[in-house]
């Protein structure tokens, strides 16, 4: 998993939960922050990739602590890393499109 | 934080069911929580368009998150239970068609009167951020206030307002085109946050060359052919040129459809010369975070405030900040719609109950099959999601019939709704109505279905070994509570519709004063350049080539509409009356107008040509004036002053009392002048047409000669009496109808719930009834016991629901005409005929019961 590109969800997701732990409202209002109402989802389509996020050992569950009655969730550093990487992996692809001139918006 | 969503919390936690166990129980709690979150950020700015979009957001989700949690093996598995139920209902065509066809109906009359709702009342306006727009409701301020409330930027972000103008506009050329205009300030559209279709939203400064107009779309297409050169172009009106500015969009309907703006309220005001009587309507655009109560409170300080001068003929204390949207509806409107909204939402509820009933009871035959289903292991929630998607399924077809019928019906009820709503042109059937439709179907299949499904599914073997009898007494107990409901339910319904019934046919009864058949009126409007004297030979020039023509038998002229929709005062002092003065309203009429309209001369003559040059004003006075000015004696020959024209008239004639103003209001007291010795320009020629078939063959002669006659005329509109006259009890109409179909559809549907529950009633106790005709129980005494167990309940019901209507009566109380929202006979005869309604419903069945062989039945099961 670390070497393939993280699907646009699961990057927004880690970086809303690169800058500490949030429960999964607050994660899904930082996802539509991000990337657009594109993305937005809801409750569930979050939780659901949440506990995937899990599975691979990117995110877990802040035990004990709790915003109001919500579960709250953190990034591992396997997690921190993962996302480390897309962004290496991202700023190379910018710096491609620009070196061919293909973006419209880079000087 | 208060919870709030109660509602809509138990919903969604129901609908959590669908997904898996671990999943639900892990997050479920979380994710309500996020979804209570999620409906108070949509509702923050719009309540009911906020929860449809939040509820909309949360299925899709749930729909998502449960197919992709459960992966294919539950989706395999539901779609077996699809087609499982398919199997079933195709099983039983009789039944499943009947529940279908019904539910189409209901979710069709559902739909449509969302439509109209949805229409004229909950769509926001089509403008910028409309919970922001205030209006001052529901006088005008001067100009010296108005400038004062625009200097509140801490309450105001921007303040326009506007005037009528009684006087319409004449737009010269080929055909002359009478105008209605409104006078705005430079800002109108801006402060709306409406875009024109054509140039610019805001007039130029006054003071600078042409003066300027934004068209109406129509007035653009239909005169201008849609030019897009037309910005910057000078138009020629009757009182003078003005430069194009703008056109408007087609759907921008404040204050008036159709209107033209013109940009004088401003050259009054932007010069900054205050003029004590003219008047404005203001509507600002709050500050964020401002409350139109706070507002009201900033005007109230600045009308009260001596030094500035307010607008003279306001009555003290009368103004408040509504919101804009309030504003253009208006109470009464609001209170129609309410109503239609409520009588849906019972329609529905009946129907509902009613495929409640069927479902349990076709369900109740499955018990075995449920049974044998548990012991094999299957959980709860695989059981009551096979009879609720049977429930849904039933419901989403029958909203799909809803849906083609009201495609089908829409024209039909689209005409129903009156003219006189302004935003009665925005009902359609768009993507809002269509998803109300889909709601209204998952909410009847969710509310007929969850009940069924949640009590079938918990059948066990235990109740197959008590062989039903449990379930025949709770059976019963169900189906008396739900023949008490729908009933109780339909009498709500059937009594609004009687009401609003009788209501309309009283309408039609009323005695109008004159006769509107075959009368045509024809709206002129001569150029203000024409002299009065010109005035007169026009007229007498259009009698003569109109009264010529093949049809015409009569005609006449008056300045004003024979349906008015605005006063005009006048006080009158009788002389040697003991009255002090009275308050009347005005027409100028031609000779011979009584008798073209069939008005009953009560006493004297109507004005003559003579009349033209007699010395002192000769007047005609409605029987009401006569009679309170004169009680006693004659009123021909005595004279008044009218006060406000400062004139001496004398009585010439008396006649009957007409209902001049929309129906349902009073006959109004009534002076009326002759036209031949005043100015009018604006004329409403009216024409008693020989026969009904004429009355479309008469209006092209009309026009041309009335356009032969001077080509500067222009003719507004040619509307036949009967129009008016509808278009004035339009609103009766559209309530008695929709209500009717409601009384009707909710007492069809509880009927057959009736014979249905009671039929049903009857197969549990086929052995019960054996052993009573084994006794020695006559048949009709079966039947008799029978009905009389239905009756009970539905008695019951009849006594709730009438209670229930009398409660809501109020809320009628200014729709209905002629009759109290609280009328006995009504109530009396709607309960009396929903017994012995139930009694045929319930006869029916009871009576088939009645007749069978004790021998067999000894032996049923």
């Amino acid at each position: 998993m670390p070497d393939a590109p993280l699907t646009p969800a699961v990057f927004h997701i880690l970086l809303a939960l690169a800058d500490g732990p949030l429960h999964g409202y607050a994660v899904m209002q930082a996802v539509e922050r991000t990337a657009g109402p594109s993305l937005s989802s809801g409750p569930g389509t979050i939780y659901g990739t949440i506990q995937r996020l899990e599975d691979a050992g990117f995110v877990r569950e802040v035990p004990g602590a709790r915003s109001g009655r919500r579960r709250q969730y953190a990034l591992t550093p396997q997690g921190r890393r993962a996302l480390e990487h897309e962004a290496r992996r991202l700023t190379q692809l910018a710096k491609l499109v620009r070196a061919r001139r293909i973006s419209p918006h880079e000087a | 934080m208060a919870p709030r969503f109660v509602l809509s919390r138990a919903m969604y936690r129901l609908l959590l069911s669908l997904l898996p166990a671990t999943f639900r129980r892990r997050f479920g709690p979380d994710m309500e929580e996020d979804f209570a979150e999620l409906m108070a950020a949509k509702t923050a700015e719009q309540p009911i368009a906020g929860r449809v979009r939040g509820w909309r957001v949360a299925v899709a989700d749930l729909a998502r998150t449960s197919s992709r949690e459960r992966g294919h093996a539950t989706l395999a598995a539901i779609r077996l239970d699809v087609k499982e139920a398919v199997r079933r209902l195709v099983r039983t065509p009789a039944f499943t068609l009947g529940v279908i066809a019904t539910l189409g109906v209901g979710l069709a009359v559902a739909t449509l009167t969302f439509a109209i709702v949805d229409g004229v009342w909950l769509r926001p306006l089509p403008y910028l951020d409309p919970d922001r727009l205030v209006m001052v409701s529901s006088y005008g301020l001067s100009t010296a206030e108005f400038a004062s409330v625009r200097a509140e930027r801490a309450t105001f972000t921007d303040v326009t307002g506007y005037s009528w103008s009684f006087a319409p506009l004449t737009l010269l050329g080929d055909d002359p085109q009478m105008l209605r205009q409104t006078l705005v300030t430079l800002n109108f559209l801006e402060v709306l946050g409406v875009r024109p279709a054509l140039g610019q939203p805001r007039f130029d400064d006054p003071g600078t060359g042409d003066r300027e107009v934004m068209l109406s779309h129509r007035l653009w297409t239909q005169r201008f052919g849609s030019d897009p050169a037309i910005v910057g172009r000078r138009v020629m009106f009757e009182d003078g040129p003005r430069q194009v500015v703008g056109v408007l969009a087609p759907d921008f309907f404040f204050p008036a459809p159709n209107q033209i703006l013109m940009p004088d309220v401003l050259t009054v005001l932007d010069a900054a010369t205050p003029k004590p009587d003219r008047w404005i309507r203001v509507i600002g655009r709050l500050q964020p975070g401002v409350t139109a109560a706070r507002a009201s409170a900033v005007v109230d300080a600045i009308v009260q405030r001596p030094d500035i001068p307010a607008w003279r003929l306001r009555p003290p204390g009368a103004l408040s900040v509504r919101s804009l949207a309030d504003e253009t509806v208006g109470d009464y409107v609001r209170n129609m719609m309410a109503l239609l909204f409520g009588g849906v939402a019972v329609l529905l509820l009946i129907a509902s109950l009613n495929l409640m009933h069927v479902l349990v009871a076709r369900g109740l035959g499955r018990a075995r099959e449920v049974a044998v289903r548990r012991a094999l292991g299957a959980r709860r929630i695989e059981l009551v999601r096979l009879f609720l998607l049977e429930a849904l399924m039933l419901a989403a077809a029958g909203g799909g019939v809803g849906w083609l019928l009201a495609l089908w019906a829409f024209d039909f009820v689209r005409a129903l709704v009156p003219a006189a709503l302004v935003r009665g042109t925005f009902v359609s059937l768009n993507a809002r109505v269509s998803i109300a439709c889909v709601s209204f179907a998952l909410a009847v299949g969710v509310l007929s279905g969850l009940f069924p499904a949640l009590r079938l599914s918990r059948a066990k073997a235990e109740d197959l070994l008590e062989r039903h009898s449990r379930g025949v007494s709770a059976r019963s107990r169900l189906g008396k509570l739900l023949v008490a409901l729908e009933t109780g339910l339909a009498v709500v319904l059937v009594v609004g519709g009687s009401l609003m019934m009788n209501s309309f046919v009283r309408l039609g009864q009323v005695d109008l004063g004159f006769q509107p058949d075959r009368l045509l009126q024809v709206h002129l409007t001569l150029p203000s350049a024409m002299s009065e004297a010109d005035g007169h030979d026009y007229v007498d020039r259009v009698f003569t080539d109109v009264g010529a023509l093949p049809f015409v038998r009569d005609a006449a002229i008056s300045d004003m509409p024979l349906v008015m929709r605005a006063t005009r005062g006048e006080d009158l002092l009788g002389e040697g009356s003991s009255r002090d003065k009275i308050d009347v309203d005005w027409r100028a009429v031609s000779p011979d107008y009584f008798h073209v309209l069939g008005v009953r001369m009560i006493d004297g003559r109507e004005f003559t040509r003579a009349d033209r040059h007699a010395a002192v004003e000769p007047a005609i006075v409605s029987e009401s004036v006569a009679r309170q000015l004169w009680p006693e004696g004659r009123a021909i020959g005595r004279r008044f002053l009218a006060v406000a024209h400062q004139i001496t008239c004398e009585v010439i004639g008396v006649v009957a009392d007409m209902r001049s103003f929309a129906v349902r209001s009073a006959p109004p007291l009534m002076m009326y002048l002759s036209t031949d010795r005043r100015h009018v320009s604006n004329l409403y020629l009216t024409v008693r047409v020989a026969n009904a078939g004429g009355m479309e063959a008469i209006v092209a002669p009309i026009r041309q000669h009335v356009r032969a006659a001077d080509p500067r005329v222009a003719i507004p509109d040619v509307r036949t009496a009967d129009d008016l006259v509808g278009d004035s009890v339009a609103d009766t109409r559209m309530e008695a109808a929709l209500f009717s179909v409601f009384g009707a559809l909710a007492l069809g549907v509880a009927m057959a719930g009736v014979a249905g529950i009671t039929a049903y009633a009857v197969t549990g106790r086929t052995k019960e009834l054996g052993i009573r005709l084994a006794l020695g129980l006559a048949p009709s005494g079966i039947a008799r016991m029978l009905v009389a167990e239905s009756l009970v309940p539905a008695a019951i019901g009849t006594a709730v629901g009438s209670s229930a209507a009398l409660a809501l009566a109020n809320l009628l109380g200014h729709l209905v005409f002629g009759i109290s929202a609280r009328d006995p006979a009504t109530f009396a005869l709607v309960a009396a005929g929903l017994l012995a309604a139930a009694i045929v419903a319930s006869y029916v069945p009871a009576r088939r019961a009645s007749r069978l062989d004790p021998t067999m039945a000894l032996r049923a099961e």
